[in-house]
C-alpha cells in the first residue's frame, strides 16, 4: 500500500515537473502555431535519423551483449565500464574523438589512402548514425547484458544438455529477453536522438541534417518566440511520447522464464565456432567504441600541464551534483517500477533543457528567484533527466524479483521491512549500482540548465570545458575533458564494485 | 571586553560591505569565465567605482524577456548587432548617454541605445601550412579540392549570421547561387563557433569562419603564425558587442559610471588580449602591435539594423535551401 502511495505520488510530481514548465511557457507567450516547410523537413529527418539510429544501436548491441553473457576474460569489465564513457562526453569532445578515427585526416582514411584507397568522407546521414551508435549501444549492451545475467543458470546447463542448435536457442532462451528489453531501449535511444541537435548538424554536414531541436533552439535564443519554441517542443513530446507508448506497452511483453535455483554461473562448454564469433564481435565493437576514447585521452592527458587550480572548484561541484542526482534519480525510479512510470519518465528526456528551465523559471519566480539557487535548480533538473536510465535498468530487474520471490516471501510471513531488505534489495543491488553509476555520470557530464541559469557563481566541469572552447582554449578543454571522463569512470568502478559484493 | 570590540568591529565592517551599491551585470558565459574580459574587468571598475561589480552569467536576451521588469540587471554586456531589433522593441533599455564620436569604428554609429565596446570583422582562418588564404569569395570557392572550411549555422550562431548576410550583402539577389557554387567547400555546419573552431584547430578542415582577430590568440598565447585570416577584396562584414542599460535599473548613477568607463582606456586596453577583439574606442595606435600588424580588410559591408532584419530571414532560406541539397 505505502509502495502504491508513493509510486502515485512520485508520478505526479513527475508530470508536473515535465508538463508544468511546458504548459506555463505556452500560455505565457504569444502563441505561435506555425509550422513551416522548413519545419517540416526538419520532422522528417528527426524521424529517419531517430528511428535509424536507435535500431541500429539495438541490434548491434544484442550480439556484443550475448557474446560478453557467454566469456570471461581479463580485463572484461573494464571493458564494458569504458563502453559507458561516450555517452557522457562533452558533446564537441565525443565529436574529436570520433573524427579522429572517422574524419577527413583521421585514421581510417589515413590507412585507406596510404594504401592507395580513396578517402570516405564521415559527413551526412551515415555520420549522424554513426555517432548515434557511437553514444548509445553501449547503454543498450548493458540493458541486455544485467537481463543476461539474471537469466536463470539452468535454462543454460539444460540447453547445453540438449544440445540445441543456434536458432532454437535463440528462440527459446534469447528471444524473451530482447522481446522485453529492446522495445524499453529503442525508445529510450529514439528520444535520446530525437533531441539531438549539436551531433546531428556537425556529423550531418549541413542543413539538410536538422533536427526539429534546432528550431526550437532558435525560436528561443534569437527569435524570443517563446510561443513557437514551445508549440514545436510540444510536437517533439508527442512524438516521444507515442514512441515510448507504442514501444513498452505493445511490444514489451513480460518474461516467462521460470524461476530458477538463484545461483551463481556454471562452466559452459561452447563450440570453438562460437569463440571465433564472440571474440570476433568483442574485439570489432571493442575497437570502435574504445579507439575514440583512447585517443581523447591521449590528446588529452598530453595538455594536462595546461590545467589551472582554480578547475577544483568545478569539479567538486560536478561531484557532489553527479552522487546527489543519482541518489535521488534512483530513488524516485522505485516509485516508477511501472509501464506509466516509464512512459513519463521518458518524456523528461524529451523536452529541451532551454524549455525546461525557462517553464521552471516561470513557475517558481513568484516564491524565488531561480538565479540565486542554481545549485537546487540544476540538481532537481538533472534527478529528473536521470529517471528513464534508472527505471530502464532497474525495472525488468525488480518485476523478476518480484513475480519470483514475492509469494514466497510473503508465505512465509516476511514483514514489508525484511522482504525489502533481505530479498528486494540484494537481487535489485547489480542493476541498482549500475543505475546510480550510469545517473551520476550522466550529471556529470550534462551541460543542461546551466546555460540558461548562469555560471558566475557556480560552475560545473561541463561548462567549464565549454568555457575554455569559447576562449580558444581548445587544447585546455581536452585536458579537462579527461579529467571529467577519467572521474566518471571512477564513479562508475566504484558503484560496479559495490554491485558485486554480496550482502547475505 | 575585547571579544566584544571585535564583534562590533566585525559588524561594522559587515555593514560598510552592505552600504556599497551593487551593479548587477548580465553577461554570456564566454564574458564571465575566467578566460574572458570579465574578471579583469571586474577588478579595474571596481579599483574606483567604491562599488561591488557582479557578473550573472547566462543566456541574455530570453532571460530578460522572462524577467520582465523585474529584473535584477543594471546592465547588460554581450549582445550582438544582428538581433538589436528584437532586443530594441523589448523596450527594456535606457539611452547609454554616450558621446558617439568617441566610437572608432569602421561605419558610423549613431545608436542611442546599444554602445559598442568591441568589434571584429568576419573572416576565415586558415592554416597556412596546407593553403594560402584565399582573396576574394570567389577564391574561397575555388581552393583545391582536398582544402575544405567550416562554417556556422545562422540559425544557431551569431557568426554564422553574420557570414549570411555577408554573401547577401556582396551577391544580392545572386546569394543563393554562390552559396550552391561555395557547398563543395563546406565539410560541415556546426551549431555555434566553439565546435567550429575546434574542428580546424584538430586538423580536420583547413579554414574556418571566425574572425580576422582570431589569429592573434594563436601569435600570443602560443606562438603559432601559421593561423592567418584571408582578407576579401570585396570587403568585410563587422562584428560589434554592445553593451547596453537597463531602463528599471536602480543604480541610475552607477550604470552611467560603468558606460562611461566603457569607453575610457582602463575599459579598452583590457579587450586585445581578453576578448580577442579590437577595441571600440581606441585609436589604432594604443592597440597592442600583434593586433595592429593584423592584416585589415580595406572596406566594410553592412546592412544596417532595419535592413538586416528584414532581409534576415530570406536570406537564412536561400542558404538552407542551397546547402540541403
Amino acid at each position: 500500500m505505502a509502495q502504491r502511495t508513493f509510486s502515485i505520488v512520485v508520478n505526479c510530481i513527475l508530470l508536473f515537473a515535465v508538463f508544468g514548465p511546458l504548459v506555463v511557457l505556452i500560455f505565457h507567450a504569444d502563441q505561435n502555431f506555425t509550422f513551416t516547410t522548413a519545419d517540416r523537413a526538419a520532422l522528417k529527418f528527426t524521424l529517419l535519423q531517430a528511428t535509424l539510429s536507435s535500431l541500429l544501436s539495438v541490434l548491434l548491441a544484442w550480439p556484443l551483449a550475448l557474446a560478453l553473457s557467454r566469456r570471461q576474460f581479463r580485463g572484461r569489465r573494464l571493458l564494458i565500464v569504458a563502453l559507458s564513457v561516450p555517452f557522457i562526453l562533452p558533446v564537441i569532445v565525443a565529436i574529436l574523438g570520433l573524427l579522429s578515427v572517422f574524419g577527413n585526416s583521421g585514421l581510417l582514411n589515413s590507412l585507406l589512402s596510404f594504401f592507395g584507397f580513396p578517402v570516405f568522407s564521415i559527413y551526412g546521414l551515415s555520420g549522424v548514425l554513426l555517432a548515434h551508435i557511437f553514444f548509445n549501444i553501449p547503454l543498450a549492451t548493458r540493458a541486455f547484458l544485467l537481463a543476461l545475467e539474471r537469466r536463470p543458470k539452468e535454462l543454460d546447463r539444460l540447453a547445453d544438455g540438449l544440445n540445441l542448435n543456434f536458432l532454437i536457442r535463440f528462440w527459446i532462451l534469447d528471444w524473451p529477453i530482447v522481446r522485453l528489453i529492446a522495445p524499453q531501449i529503442f525508445s529510450l535511444i529514439f528520444v535520446l536522438c530525437l533531441t539531438s541537435f549539436a551531433v546531428v548538424l556537425t556529423l550531418g554536414g549541413g542543413p539538410k541534417a536538422t533536427t526539429l531541436e534546432l528550431a526550437i533552439y532558435q525560436s528561443f535564443r534569437f527569435e524570443l518566440d517563446f510561443g513557437r519554441a514551445s508549440f514545436l517542443a510540444f510536437i517533439q513530446l508527442s512524438i516521444a511520447a507515442l514512441t515510448c507508448v507504442l514501444s513498452i506497452i505493445i511490444f514489451g511483453l513480460p518474461l516467462n522464464f521460470n524461476n530458477g535455483l538463484d545461483r551463481p554461473i556454471h562452466k559452459r562448454y561452447l563450440r570453438l565456432a562460437s569463440f571465433f564469433w564472440d571474440f570476433g564481435i568483442i574485439i570489432l565493437m571493442g575497437l570502435f567504441l574504445t579507439i575514440p576514447l583512447i585517443s581523447v585521452l591521449l590528446k588529452g592527458v598530453q595538455n594536462f600541464y595546461l590545467l589551472e587550480i582554480t578547475i577544483w572548484t568545478p569539479i567538486f561541484n560536478s561531484i557532489t551534483l553527479a552522487l546527489l542526482s543519482a541518489l535521488i534519480s534512483t530513488i524516485l525510479a522505485m516509485g516508477f517500477m511501472n509501464k506509466w512510470g516509464e512512459v513519463i519518465g521518458t518524456l523528461s528526456i524529451a523536452v529541451s533543457p532551454l524549455i525546461i528551465g525557462a517553464g521552471l523559471f516561470l513557475m517558481i519566480r513568484n516564491f524565488i528567484n531561480p538565479f540565486e539557487v542554481t545549485f537546487w535548480v540544476i540538481l532537481t533538473v538533472n534527478s529528473i533527466m536521470g529517471l528513464p536510465f534508472a527505471i530502464r535498468i532497474m525495472r525488468p530487474a525488480s518485476d523478476e524479483i518480484i513475480s519470483n520471490f514475492r509469494r514466497l516471501s510473503i508465505a512465509n510471513g516476511m514483514t514489508p521491512f525484511a522482504w525489502f531488505y533481505w530479498v528486494y534489495l540484494p537481487r535489485l543491488k547489480s542493476a541498482l549500482t549500475y543505475s546510480m553509476g550510469l545517473v551520476a555520470a550522466l550529471s556529470m557530464g550534462d551541460l543542461g540548465v546551466i546555460v540558461l541559469f548562469g555560471g558566475a557563481n557556480f560552475e560545473t566541469l561541463p561548462l567549464v570545458i565549454y568555457q575554455l572552447m569559447s576562449a580558444y582554449r581548445i587544447d585546455q578543454a581536452m585536458a579537462s575533458a579527461v579529467i571529467l571522463v577519467l572521474i566518471s569512470i571512477g564513479i562508475f568502478l566504484i558503484f560496479d564494485r559495490i554491485g558485486k559484493t554480496r550482502n547475505a | 571586553m575585547l571579544k566584544l570590540t571585535f564583534a562590533a568591529g566585525l559588524l561594522s565592517a559587515g555593514m560598510a560591505l552592505a552600504q556599497i551599491p551593487t551593479l548587477t551585470v548580465y553577461a554570456p558565459d564566454y564574458f564571465t569565465s575566467e578566460w574572458g574580459p570579465g574578471p579583469s574587468i571586474e577588478a579595474k571598475f571596481e579599483e574606483t567605482c567604491d562599488c561591488n561589480l557582479v557578473f550573472s552569467a547566462g543566456e541574455l536576451l530570453p532571460r530578460l524577456v522572462l524577467e520582465g521588469n523585474n529584473t535584477s540587471a543594471d546592465v547588460v554586456i554581450g549582445l550582438n548587432t544582428d538581433i538589436t531589433k528584437k532586443a530594441r522593441e523589448l523596450k527594456i533599455f535606457a539611452p547609454h548617454n554616450q558621446d558617439n564620436g568617441l566610437l572608432t569604428l569602421p561605419v558610423d554609429w549613431d545608436d542611442e541605445i546599444f554602445l559598442p565596446f568591441d568589434w571584429s570583422y568576419a573572416s576565415f582562418v586558415f592554416d597556412t601550412t596546407k593553403t594560402k588564404p584565399p582573396s576574394s569569395f570567389e577564391e574561397l570557392a575555388n581552393l583545391p579540392d582536398d582544402i575544405k572550411i567550416v562554417i556556422q549555422d545562422p540559425r544557431s550562431s551569431i557568426s554564422g549570421l553574420a557570414l549570411v548576410l555577408w554573401v547577401k550583402k556582396i551577391y544580392g539577389k545572386d546569394a543563393g547561387e554562390y552559396w550552391q557554387k561555395l557547398a563543395p567547400k563546406i565539410l560541415t555546419v556546426t551549431k555555434g563557433w566553439s565546435e567550429a573552431y575546434g574542428l580546424f584547430t584538430d586538423g580536420e578542415a583547413g579554414g574556418v569562419l571566425s574572425f580576422t582577430t582570431s589569429p592573434a590568440y594563436h601569435i600570443v598565447v602560443e606562438e603559432d603564425n601559421t593561423k592567418q585570416a584571408a582578407i576579401f577584396k570585396e570587403g568585410h562584414y563587422p562584428f560589434f558587442e554592445l553593451v547596453a542599460k537597463v531602463k528599471s535599473s536602480k543604480n541610475d548613477a552607477l550604470s552611467s559610471m560603468f558606460m562611461k568607463f566603457i569607453l575610457s582606456d582602463g575599459f579598452q586596453d583590457l579587450i586585445p588580449m581578453t576578448n580577442w577583439s579590437y577595441p571600440s574606442s581606441q585609436a589604432m595606435e594604443k592597440w597592442p602591435s600583434v593586433f595592429s600588424d593584423l592584416p585589415m580588410p580595406s572596406s566594410t559591408v553592412y546592412f544596417s539594423e532595419n535592413e538586416a532584419s528584414e532581409i534576415t530571414k530570406q536570406a537564412i532560406e536561400e542558404w538552407r535551401n542551397a546547402l540541403s541539397q
